[in-house]
């Protein structure tokens, strides 16, 4: 084994085949996308070189762009917002639960396992106007007046959608907390709690500590997962009503499919990749500040 | 043995791969990756794409067509499958259709990404106007023109003009086989009973409706779903060239006028009057288009302007109002510009033929067959209108609510397409979300300001 280690062009012929399957599902299509982007792609093929009129005519005339990088942003920050701290919650809950948690772990990672269009078609039933469950509800209870048009109104719409998607991803953000949690020695925690420490510090002092380098993961994972998101608008609101919930994503494949502007969707694309990593790089940034704060 | 195992596993995973990638492929495709590896299988398809041309010996002409199904039990989809299975039975082993069934809206996305990469089925259905000619103009497709010269007979079953809207550069390029105009349903047995007259003008249509709101009855005054944002536009449209006739629409397009016309302005914000006043259902804008047909077919709803493709819907057993809908022209606007006369609609179902199909001949029997008056009135018959003239058809068995709309286009004097297929998708798409926009509370003369500035940079890009 450790001869077989020591070779390095052994080493090679091994990673080989998974480095070209990657590079030909992965590293290719990203660069053809890219040199897509500086061309005039249409329904008659590739047309002519244009620069960087595509990625000038996005910032500068194209409002619906501009408007759903706004949007995109948004949905980003309200994801972390919920995903990330209910997710811990209800790790920290079903590590305290004595009996039953095997059956709350499936079960809040069932929403994980449906496919998001029949998610969202569901969340689309219960945000019905008329025989919707919340609107339902909300009568219910004589709060009559609070009664929305949930997805057809444009200052809900987006927020609905992020509702639902992060009704969906929690559970999934939720195991991997409670994998952290769980492998925190025990002795840690009855040592703390033999020295007198309430639930809220040894929390605080030694649970969220010790999780922190997956928070630091999950983070990225919240964040670059909500920046590209998509099918979600895609079935709930295709973008409406009058691009309220337009994200990125969505005006790229209206642009790209619909319409029939292959170079200009590669823009987008191009400029959406960007931002992933732009957003990893400062996440991880941030992070190794914080860091280097704490010790 | 082991290494022989392998590379012929290998072998084997390289040639599925690469038959998976050309499925989608025309016969010459299949015959080209057939021929790589030396088998049984590959002699025969080189030998059958080589006797393709010559009829009756060996494999039959094979045509893909990309048709549109959305599984709605719609009569012109269930008649389409007939009419391809005839074909297909009755042409045997001279020419086959592969048909490929979607809903139209998938279409959308599939046929331009396979024109884009060149690979297109050798036919497909398509819209009319602004949607096909960008397809036309990349020279994708096949100009029927001489086809229908050569055929005065076939020519001269379509009703006039209807060749118009598929007419680039004097030359036809597809034949429409239904025609779906917008039309204003009423639902006779409320009308009656409140004692309404079917009403001329919107404003009496206004009047009527208020009436019905007030009544306390639970009644849906107009079955309205907006969630899609083209079914509030195709209205606008309506009332727009009601109030400015065809002028304003031309001018914007050619960019003699704008799209601050008072016309556009004045129709949007008589449909956000019609919100304000509460009319339409009270979360039109999270209801879909299918909720409103459903609204009407129910009979909870007194009124529907709406396309004429949900007639045979209206027609079908388990429709409460099938012997209570009055069949209208859409009303028009006092003091207004615009003629009753004037339709709204489209030619549909367009039938086109890729310039890349090997065998045009067998493709432009098989339209031939399609449009023949045998299907065409079967269609009429289970309420679908077609593009047939009502002189080839016999009327006798054409349903009740079928039958006033063919009386009532028999006085058509002008077709007018609607905009978002005119505009293209992503400007026609914009003005379907400006209005919607404009329903929903937005200020109209803002609204079309922007719209102009983005039909400026988009328009003709």
């Amino acid at each position: 084994m450790e001869k077989l280690r020591g070779n390095k062009t052994t080493i090679a012929i091994f990673i080989l085949p998974a480095v070209c399957c990657y590079l030909s599902v992965a590293a290719f299509p990203l660069l053809c996308s890219a040199v897509l982007s500086f061309f005039n792609w249409d329904v008659a093929g590739l047309n002519d070189f244009v620069g960087l009129k595509n990625y000038m005519q996005l910032f500068t005339t194209d409002k619906i762009f501009q408007k759903a990088v706004v949007h995109t942003f948004a949905a980003t920050l309200l994801c972390l917002a919920i995903q990330i701290p209910c997710a811990v919650f209800l790790a920290y809950l079903l590590t305290r639960l004595k009996r039953g948690r095997n059956f709350f772990k499936v079960a809040f990672f069932v929403p994980n396992m449906i496919s998001t269009s029949a998610i969202g078609i569901l969340w689309i039933f219960i945000l019905h106007p008329e025989f919707g469950l919340v609107n339902a509800l909300l009568r219910a209870v004589g709060l009559g007046q609070f009664a929305h048009v949930w997805l057809g109104e444009s200052d809900t719409a987006l927020v609905c959608v992020i509702l639902a998607a992060s009704w969906q991803y929690i559970g999934y953000h939720m195991i991997i907390y409670l994998c952290a949690m769980q492998n925190i020695s025990s002795s840690i925690l009855e040592a703390a709690r033999i020295d007198g420490a309430t639930s809220w510090q040894a929390f605080r002092k030694i649970t969220f500590p010790l999780i922190a380098p997956i928070l630091k993961i999950d983070t990225v994972l919240v964040a670059t997962g909500s920046l590209r998101i998509f099918d979600m608008v895609f079935v709930m609101t295709g973008g409406g009503p009058n691009h309220a919930s337009e994200v990125i994503a969505s005006h790229m494949y209206t642009r790209s499919f619909k319409g029939m502007q292959f170079g200009y969707g590669s823009a987008m694309s191009v400029i959406l990749m960007l931002l992933c990593i732009a957003v990893t790089v400062f996440l991880n940034m941030a992070f190794k500040r914080a860091e280097d704060k704490v010790e | 043995m082991k290494k022989l195992t392998s590379l012929s596993l290998a072998v084997l995973l390289g040639i599925s791969v690469v038959g998976c990638g050309s499925g989608a492929g025309s016969k010459g495709a299949e015959a080209e990756t057939g021929s790589e590896p030396e088998t049984v299988t590959a002699s025969e398809t080189d030998a059958g794409s080589q006797n393709a041309d010559s009829e009756g010996t060996g494999e039959p002409v094979e045509l893909s067509l990309m048709a549109w199904d959305g599984g709605t039990g719609e009569a012109a989809e269930v008649i389409m499958h007939e009419i391809i299975d005839e074909f297909n039975k009755e042409y045997e082993g001279r020419i086959r259709i592969l048909p490929e069934y979607l809903p139209s809206e998938e279409t959308k996305t599939k046929l331009p990404t396979l024109m884009a990469a060149n690979s297109a089925p050798d036919m497909f259905m398509s819209w009319s106007a602004g949607y096909l000619e960008p397809y036309v103009t990349a020279g994708k497709v096949y100009s029927l023109q001489e086809a229908l010269d050569s055929d005065p007979e076939w020519k001269g079953m379509f009703i006039d003009g209807i060749m118009d809207q598929v007419t680039y550069d004097g030359k036809i390029c597809a034949v429409p086989t239904v025609l779906s105009t917008q039309v204003a349903y009423y639902n006779k047995e409320i009308y009656d009973r409140f004692d309404l007259p079917i009403p001329k003008t919107h404003e009496e249509y206004i009047e009527g409706l208020k009436v019905i709101r007030d009544s306390g009855e639970d009644i849906i005054p107009m079955a309205f779903g907006n969630s899609t944002a083209w079914p509030s536009a195709s209205h606008s449209e309506i009332l727009a060239n009601r109030i400015g006739g065809n002028d304003p629409f031309d001018k914007a397009l050619d960019g003699s006028g704008t799209w601050t016309d008072e016309s556009f302005i004045k129709a949007a914000t008589l449909l956000q009057e019609m919100v304000n006043e509460k009319l339409v259902p009270e979360g039109y804008a999270g209801m879909t288009p299918e909720e409103a047909v459903e609204q009407f077919k129910s009979g909870k709803a007194a009124s529907f302007i709406w396309s004429s493709y949900c007639i045979s819907n209206f027609e079908a057993e388990d429709s409460a109002i099938r012997d209570k809908t009055i069949i209208a022209k859409c009303p028009t606007v006092e003091n207004g510009k615009g003629d009753e006369n004037h339709w709204l609609g489209q030619a549909d179902k367009c039938l086109v033929i890729s310039e890349r199909c090997e065998n045009k001949e067998a493709a432009v029997t098989f339209l031939k067959y399609y449009t023949q008056t045998r299907y065409m009135q079967k269609m009429a018959d289970a309420g679908t209108l077609t593009t047939i003239k009502a002189e080839n058809l016999d009327m006798s068995n054409v349903g009740p609510i079928a039958g006033q709309i063919m009386q009532l286009h028999s006085d058509m004097t002008g077709l007018f397409v609607f905009y978002d297929v005119v505009l293209g998708s992503v400007v026609g798409n914009e003005y379907n979300n400006t209005v919607q926009g404009i329903m929903a509370g937005d200020d109209a003369q803002e609204a079309f300001e922007n719209f102009q500035q983005f039909f400026e940079d988009n328009y003709n890009k």
